[in-house]
């Protein structure tokens, strides 16, 4: 029982901050048992430019790095997000990471305000909880935010400044960075194992490859002979890495060795499937709308679920909170037609009472940002 | 009524009378839930029973979950193991189910310590190939803690390793039904003592409007859960919902059951040991112990069956054994029409890894969080079935597993199911756990990384492979720090009481 087929050469084919993200995570991960670690970047005048934005997840990423994120955020020129803004055909819809007001014994926050008020229209009733979300207000105030450690946030980094960081942190751990782009993928076998990476100046043996390019077609990304194939997936704000991230995440648990078992990378295949239609889904929910929900299961699910009861059910391997879900869901104009019974055995005045006190703490969180809140430049 | 303002401006359409058909722990477990949701409403609950059928009351062993459901219920834990003559349980042992004469544990809880983010039993699997003998139970707390008969309910105070500790009861059904039905009656539970002899559809749509009674009493509902057990008096007799038999896969389909004395004091673990035909448990309680062997009938009589659960008891018996039939799997709708099928007449999935009040626990949880009106919507209903398939699925990949990995030989019972096919589901399972300790849990899976690999390992099936991440630390390190964490464990369970001194001290049952 041992790893005998140790993968001793792992090759990066990508550019600027995708490729140092994953030359960083697989340096921290497989570095330190002897595997080297080397990006060849696609293009020679690559630059990252602008800022990216990332899902609360990332903490998770950096927690396993081990980098302070004193560090990163300095480093990086980092922001907390605590929503992000999707621009759909309809407006602007606010995804918040966090949640509408607090459960009630419970009851969650939607189903009280059903249960005190009116029924409304869907954009009514978004409004309305808008007032009760911690991390929309927070969103709305701009760019000059603290970090509130109890509440659900993700970043808002120079795309430039964090892949050089993260450049830096994997060139500590051994990573190396070619100059000379990529040029050719010499494969042998029924498969396409690529056994070499060849740039303009010289030829990399390689026992597994990573290409973290933009990709053609859908059909191609996963995991093909001795190749892992991610690109982005979505162009839905914050999820410009997530694919990356998550399929690193996951090549953690799944790391191969030079066998490539094909149950391991047929699994991981079927895990990143899941949640990159999990992706779509809320794509399609946003921008295409509900006439589109039909050849969607899962969607299909959550809309008539949400249209009925007010929940939103989860899938296996979730990508997005339930509160990203809920304001999608309103934002489609949908309203619950009924609220949990559990909503109506309390008293109003008691209900009310509670969403009052929901509405004094958001107050008091936005009266702290203000007092606390930061510029860039004081990062 | 104030609280009754949302209700009017939504709908007149909702549920005002529930009406639970069958008593026992299914049924009184619903009453108990719902009377605490629906407290100082207007929903009238009302649970029909007969005295004169029994109930099953095998399913005296839980999983750690049944502390969630006591705690929304806001039952005093003390109060209950006293009143249900409860022990604590860490886990089930597993005895003759790889070979005889062989043994292993399923801890309650999780092995060691994750490190650098990697599963603990990956750099276990690395230092078994490097040649250390030690087991997965020496890095349990619970195993450690069962095997020595100890048991000390951890709390906020207790350090990081005592609050490791996972814990579930064994009790006594009936006094569990006993305890909750008076939880029921105080909040407003009408149970009606009688036996139902006609179900009364709507002509129209097909609902139940009410169940009649033998003495000629009619019981009106708009919503009527189903725990008559096996039998699914509204959910089968009336609907004729269809069962899924996973028979093919859990082959299992006869247990007999006996009371015994209890003539030492109880451990704190279920014990589960095969034979020739299937397995029996024991389960020990505060005063007496639960003992059953589940069998099939194609492989054993129920006379043989009987005179081996007898002849293999270490106590003297009380009263007869009870026999009981059942078929392992599903009912194809839990929910249809109006009425939902809760406890064993929504399924079955075999005692194996007491899992039965779990199911009975997420159907009524998963009733109130998608409760409907009175017209019963096809979204509630649909999203239901398709969340209990779920849990009811993933358990039975796992209990599966228990069977498929034996190296039992030369016994027919036992040649079946090493041979039988499997679920596509719980092949690939296997060949991920098989290969390299690989595990995926999906979110909607009960039994996590801990259960499979106690499972799979105490079966034979160890790893071949490892995570080759955890080559990233030295052999020494890891030598080390799996060596602190026994250390830590050993020192951890030396320094709680038995679990008979923690019961005499707080939860010892009136004698019966």
């Amino acid at each position: 029982m041992s790893a005998t087929h140790p993968i001793k050469s792992i090759v990066i084919i990508g550019d600027g901050l995708r490729a140092s993200l994953a030359a960083a995570c697989l340096a921290a991960r497989c570095g330190p048992s002897g595997t080297r670690i080397t990006v060849v970047p696609s293009s020679e005048d690559f630059e990252d430019q602008g800022e990216v934005l990332l899902r609360p997840n990332i903490r998770h990423v950096h927690q396993l790095l081990k980098i302070p994120e004193t560090h990163i955020l300095q480093a990086a020129q980092g922001r907390p997000l605590y929503a992000v803004d999707v621009e759909c055909e309809t407006g602007t819809v606010v995804l918040p990471f966090g949640p509408y007001g607090q459960a009630y014994k419970g009851v969650s926050f939607l189903h009280q305000i059903m249960s005190v008020s009116h029924r409304e229209s869907g954009e009514g009733l978004r409004k309305t909880l808008s007032k009760y979300n911690v991390n929309i207000a927070l969103h709305n105030m701009g760019t000059s935010l603290p970090f509130i450690e109890k509440l659900d946030f993700g970043y808002r980094f120079s795309r430039l400044n964090y892949g050089v960081m993260l450049q830096n942190f994997a060139q500590n751990l051994g990573a190396s960075f070619t100059q000379a782009p990529f040029k050719a993928a010499q494969t042998e076998g029924a498969n396409h194992r690529v056994h070499t990476i060849v740039t303009e100046d010289r030829a990399f043996q390689v026992d597994c490859v990573i290409d973290v390019r933009s990709l053609e077609s859908d059909a191609a990304r996963g995991w093909r002979g001795n190749s892992l194939y991610i690109d982005s997936a979505s162009t839905l704000p914050g999820l410009e890495i997530y694919n990356l991230q998550s399929a690193i995440e996951l090549m953690s648990d799944f790391m191969p060795d030079k066998r490539f078992n094909s149950h391991e990378l047929s699994e991981f295949n079927r895990v990143m499937r899941i949640k990159e239609g999990l992706i779509e889904d809320m794509d399609i929910l946003l921008n295409q709308g509900l006439g589109a929900i039909q050849t969607r299961p899962a969607l299909r699910r959550k809309v008539n679920v949400f249209s009925k009861l007010g929940r939103t059910p989860t899938e296996d391997y979730e990508v997005f909170s339930p509160p990203e879900w809920e304001a999608a869901l309103l934002s489609s104009g949908l309203v619950p037609q009924e609220y949990s019974r559990l909503a109506d055995a309390f008293p109003a005045d008691e209900l009310s009472a509670h969403i009052k006190s929901v509405e004094a703490n958001t107050q008091a969180v936005l009266r702290y940002a203000k007092t606390q809140g930061r510029s860039i430049d004081d990062q | 009524m104030p609280k009754l303002k949302g209700v009017l401006l939504m709908t007149n359409n909702f549920v005002k009378n529930i009406v639970i058909v069958g008593g026992g722990t299914a049924g009184w477990m619903s009453a108990a839930a719902l009377s605490k949701c629906f407290k100082d409403s207007s929903v009238n609950i009302t649970l029909v029973e007969s005295d004169a059928i029994g109930t099953i009351g095998v399913g005296e062993a839980t999983i750690p979950s049944i502390s969630a459901f006591n705690e929304q219920l806001g039952i005093d834990e003390d109060a209950f193991v006293k009143a249900t003559n409860a022990t604590f349980k860490l886990g089930i042992e597993f005895a003759d189910w790889k070979v005889e004469g062989e043994k292993y544990f399923h801890p309650f809880g999780t092995y060691g310590f994750d490190l650098e983010g990697i599963p603990f039993h990956h750099y276990w699997a690395k230092m078994r190939a490097a040649g250390e003998t030690w087991s997965l139970d020496d890095y349990s707390l619970n195993a450690m803690a069962a095997y020595e008969g100890k048991f000390l309910r951890p709390q906020p105070e207790h350090g990081t390793v005592m609050r490791k500790l996972a814990y579930a009861f064994h009790f006594d059904a009936s006094l569990y039904a006993k305890f909750l039905r008076s939880f029921s009656e105080a909040r407003g539970v009408n149970r009606k003592e009688g036996k139902v002899v006609k179900v009364i559809q709507n002509p129209e749509n097909g609902f139940v409007m009410s169940v009649k009674l033998e003495d000629g009493r009619n019981i009106e509902g708009d919503l009527f859960i189903d725990c008559t057990g096996f039998r699914g008096l509204l959910v089968e007799q009336t609907y004729k919902t269809g069962y899924t038999d996973w028979s093919e896969y859990l082959p299992v389909n006869r247990a007999v059951a006996v009371r015994s004395e209890m003539m030492t004091p109880p451990v704190p673990y279920t014990r589960s040991t095969a034979l020739e035909a299937g397995w029996k448990w024991r389960i020990p309680l505060q005063q007496r112990t639960g003992n059953g062997y589940v069998y099939c009938d194609k492989f054993s009589s129920p006379e043989q069956a009987e005179k081996i659960l007898l002849d293999g008891l270490e106590d003297t018996p009380l009263g007869r054994p009870l026999h009981l039939r059942f078929v392992t799997g599903m009912r194809k709708k839990f929910w249809t029409h109006n009425c939902v099928a809760i406890g064993l007449s929504g399924g079955f999935l075999e005692p194996l890894e007491s899992t039965s009040i779990h199911l009975i626990r997420t159907g009524i949880a998963k009733l109130i969080a998608l409760f409907p009106d009175k017209s019963m919507p096809a979204v509630e209903r649909d999203e239901y079935n398709r969340l209990m398939q779920n849990d009811f699925t993933h358990i039975r990949d796992f209990l599966i597993l228990h069977y498929k990995a034996t190296r039992r030989s030369g016994q027919p019972f036992w040649d079946y199911v090493r041979e039988m096919d499997i679920p596509e589901s719980l092949e690939t399972k296997i060949k991920l756990l098989r290969s390299r300790g690989r595990f995926f849990k999906y979110d909607s899976e009960l039994f996590d990384a801990t259960s499979w690999m106690a499972v799979a390992v105490g079966q034979g099936w160890e790893p071949s492979g490892y995570n080759p991440v955890v080559d990233g630390l030295t052999h020494n390190n890891i030598q080390k720090s799996l060596a602190n964490i026994r250390k830590v464990l050993g020192k951890t369970v030396a320094a709680m009481p038995s679990q008979q001194a923690f019961i005499d001290k707080f939860c010892k049952a009136e004698p019966l």
